[in-house]
């Protein structure tokens, strides 16, 4: 069964050639057993499913239609509210939290008959490329269990990947949900901003962030991107947004469309990755697309911006786990001021404490306030020529990462890591919509991925794109040795 | 606008950039006790990051003024933008003068 996709699954509910309940079932002691080798979950959400799958079997009993997602098995990552059930953050400040309302998308995936198997693991807060950094385990890759699954939301990718369930949610705030994709070697979709309600999202970086679906084949992400992306009161400018559905047009042909390839970006990369990114153009040019090649030097200056960014929005967006409106409170502080700095000194990991007292030092010291007005106009000026480039060309193409998954503990340099991120990054600075789409294996059989950057409103374009891809490298197909097979508890 | 981005942080060297005091002015702000031995290993990694800042663009003063020239920028396009998000009647009926208000800052904000 774990060899499915997840709209072949709901045909085969309709078929009735198993119930909702058993398939809920298998894929939750699926998930149990694959997470004792990749310890891609937190939590399982074992009672969630099995309801919404007796729901989906009493509408099988009458014949009556069934929602775009029935029985379809999503993991959630864990900085994502699901009313009644934990949500931690992967962070220890947050381990005894129960989160008391749902996320907006939650909402949406209910209704459209998904079944929620559990919440995964996550960089601290989402900050990390590696989910290395959460406080209770690392993740590991499920092509290689040495090797990282990226992050911060490597835990969904690794869910997909293990084949615990077929569908995951991240959030994207710099590449958090591409760099993990392509680690993977499934597809993972930054929608442009304002496409989906971050009710119920912990905020990292409010002008950054975005929710956003990992899936093994481009037919699923769609669906999955077409139930989730939709207007809600609870974020006000998702109503703002053309709310277009894109699984009418993955079929559509891709002759005639011009992609940019910023060439010159590349020279340093390793020619591995050059090789493949390579290749998957020359798909592209088999299919009908036009590529040319652009200048787009501002691209160099975006890890800078991002880390401004982040660093202050963080500040703010984190300032309320102080132990007293949020998270576990120190037992030591004999004041107000002592017991913030002891609660959040106990509860915070490294990487998380790193990016606050950056955000604290760039909006308090004169020395500090000097990047953040430069990243802002920075930011602007990166927006403007990508505006530029999407009024003569309908993408732009880049590999999603510098290289293929890194080893466990190997990049320990924060500004190591931070390259992680130098292909994606540019997408969440200009509100644009990325996709990271499986582009084959480097030498040593990690998967590698091919990264699309779309403006804002191109979802649909850009599912077309992993729909033809798909149909070229088979990536759908691509499932670790490891997990290819039936996997129970030993 | 001009004269304030062509004013770059001209460090003399790297104990400049972050200094201990810096970093413990910051550390209080935010509100974050640590170990001496985490603290040290904390103020390193900012000022790594620190640098890489100053290193990949915010010190290449000329190249930010071309980008500029280029793609100019100023405050008007801001406003601009502000007062014609709120043009989209459709998104904004129904709702509130408050909830419009926020709609339209929010709008400009992630512009």
């Amino acid at each position: 069964m774990y060899h499915l996709c997840g709209h072949q699954i709901r045909r085969d509910l309709i078929e009735k050639k198993f119930s909702c309940k058993d398939l809920a079932e298998y894929f939750i002691k699926r998930a149990k057993s694959t997470n004792k080798k990749t310890g891609a979950f937190l939590h399982f959400t074992e009672q969630l499913a099995i309801n919404q799958s007796k729901l989906i079997d009493e509408k099988i009993q009458k014949k009556l239609p069934l929602p775009p997602l029935a029985g379809i098995p999503i993991s959630i990552k864990d900085n994502i509210c699901i009313s009644r059930y934990p949500l931690t953050c992967a962070s220890k400040f947050l381990i005894d939290h129960i989160a008391p309302f749902s996320a907006c998308c939650i909402k949406f995936l209910t209704e459209a008959g998904a079944l929620i198997i559990g919440k995964t693991n996550l960089d601290e807060f989402a900050m990390g490329s590696s989910t290395e950094f959460s406080a209770f385990h690392s993740t590991k890759n499920p092509w290689d269990l040495s090797c990282s699954p990226g992050g911060s939301s490597g835990g969904s990718a690794a869910s997909i990947s293990s084949r615990a369930c077929l569908l995951s949610l991240g959030s994207d705030t710099g590449g958090s949900i591409r760099q993990p994709a392509s680690f993977n070697g499934i597809l993972g979709l930054k929608p442009s901003s304002s496409k989906i309600s971050r009710y119920g999202l912990v905020a990292l970086a409010g002008s950054l962030d975005q929710i956003g679906p990992f899936a093994s084949c481009a037919e699923d992400l769609a669906l999955l991107y077409d139930a989730i992306a939709k207007p809600s009161d609870k974020d006000l400018l998702t109503l703002l947004s053309n709310h277009k559905s894109s699984h009418p047009f993955l079929k559509n042909s891709l002759k005639g469309k011009k992609i940019a390839v910023p060439w010159s970006f590349f020279e340093s990369l390793n020619q591995d990755v050059k090789d493949n990114f390579s290749k998957m153009l020359n798909h592209l040019k088999g299919v009908g697309c036009e590529i040319y090649e652009i200048e787009l030097h501002e691209l160099a200056h975006s890890i800078a911006i991002y880390n401004v960014i982040t660093s202050i929005e963080a500040f703010f967006n984190l300032a309320k786990f102080n132990g007293l409106v949020y998270g576990r409170r120190s037992k030591k502080g004999e004041n107000l001021d002592e017991l913030y700095s002891l609660s959040r000194g106990a509860g915070f990991g490294i990487e998380v404490k790193q990016r606050l007292i950056l955000g604290s030092h760039l909006l308090c010291s004169q020395k500090g306030n000097h990047y953040i007005e430069k990243a802002q106009i920075l930011r602007k000026t990166l927006a403007s020529k990508f505006h530029q480039v999407f009024q003569q060309f309908d993408l732009i193409a880049t590999p999603t990462t510098p290289s293929s998954a890194f080893k466990l503990k190997e990049v320990s340099e924060p500004n190591e890591r931070y390259l992680q991120d130098l292909f994606t990054i540019s997408a969440n600075l200009t509100q644009s919509a990325a996709i990271s789409i499986p582009s084959g294996f480097c030498k040593k059989g990690l998967p590698l991925g091919f990264h699309l950057i779309g403006n804002s409103s191109s979802e649909p374009l850009l599912l077309s794109f992993a729909f033809a891809l798909e149909k070229i490298t088979n990536s759908d197909k691509f499932i670790p040795k490891l997990f290819d097979m039936e996997i129970y508890d030993e | 606008m001009l004269k304030t981005l062509s004013t770059n942080l001209d460090f003399r060297s790297m104990n400049e950039l972050f200094t201990q005091e810096d970093f413990i002015a910051a550390k209080e702000f935010a509100r974050i006790e640590c170990s001496d031995e985490m603290g040290k290993t904390l103020k390193e990694n900012i000022e790594k990051t620190l640098l890489l800042l100053s290193k990949m663009s915010f010190r290449s003063g000329d190249l930010l003024m071309d980008d500029l020239a280029e793609h100019p920028f100023s405050i008007d396009c801001l406003e601009d933008e502000k007062n014609n998000l709120g043009s989209d009647k459709t998104a904004l009926e129904g709702l509130s003068e408050l909830d419009q208000d926020k709609l339209k800052i929010n709008a400009s904000y992630f512009r």
